[in-house]
């Protein structure tokens, strides 16, 4: 099942609109990241190069910078919650993140 | 000795060198994994990391060592977990970002033995 998700910053500005399905406990998706602002593509450059380049060492440092962009999604039904867990990998072009047990709408 | 110390993608020179993020580390070093065996070292990694496409592939080249190993080999080591890593280390050698010379990098390398996980 997919669902289409609005990523929110923290001004509530939209920075992305991607399909995602839920897996795992997790929503995944695909994202053009060249459409994304470029501080938050910035941040999300750094922590695809320091997992692909196994440099664990600054994890947590570029971890704090995702969660303090303070990105929220916005499912299709309206429901806003906290993207916990974001990860990003724009050359990839995927993107998931986990909530707090927020089912995937269900189709009226 | 266990060899329970690991690095992801195998014990190629080039695979040991400081990336230049880590030469600005307060004691720079490169990243290994302290588990049980090559497996549980790329478990935790695949387990951390699911989207990442290079940490999925298979087959997956990986290097393991001991302590002693890297000791007698001029280097050494320190655990540094993180969150999402909690058996996260560093080795680092006595010289600092002068230590990862080719030259040492290459008795480094002789300190690992490899191994090919297909898919733990």
């Amino acid at each position: 099942m997919t669902d289409t998700i609005q990523l929110l910053d923290r001004n509530g500005n939209m920075i992305a609109s991607c399909p995602v399905e839920e897996r795992d406990d997790r929503f995944r998706g695909e994202i053009q990241a060249d459409s994304l602002p470029r501080a938050v593509r910035a941040v999300f450059d750094e922590f695809e190069e320091i997992v692909n380049g196994q440099i664990f060492s600054l994890l947590d440092e570029v971890e704090d910078k995702i969660t303090s962009l303070g990105i929220r999604a916005r499912f299709s039904d309206g429901l806003t919650v906290e993207a916990k867990d974001l990860q990003m990998y724009p050359k990839d072009g995927v993107f998931s993140f986990s909530t707090a047990s927020v089912p995937m709408a269900v189709p009226s | 000795m266990p060899h329970n110390i690991h690095r992801i993608g195998g014990a190629q020179v080039g695979n040991l060198r400081l990336k230049q993020q880590e030469m600005k580390l307060q004691v720079p070093g490169i990243s290994v994994n302290l588990s049980e065996d090559a497996e549980s070292a790329l478990l935790e990694a695949r387990k951390a990391f699911k989207d990442a496409i290079w940490l999925q592939t298979h087959p997956m080249p990986m290097a393991s060592t001991s302590i002693e190993l890297i000791r007698a080999a001029g280097f050494d080591m320190i655990h540094v977990p993180s969150r999402r890593l909690p058996n996260h280390a560093r080795i680092i050698h006595p010289s600092g970002i002068d230590g990862f010379s080719d030259e040492n990098l290459e008795k480094l390398a002789l300190a690992f033995r490899e191994t090919t996980l297909e898919n733990p």
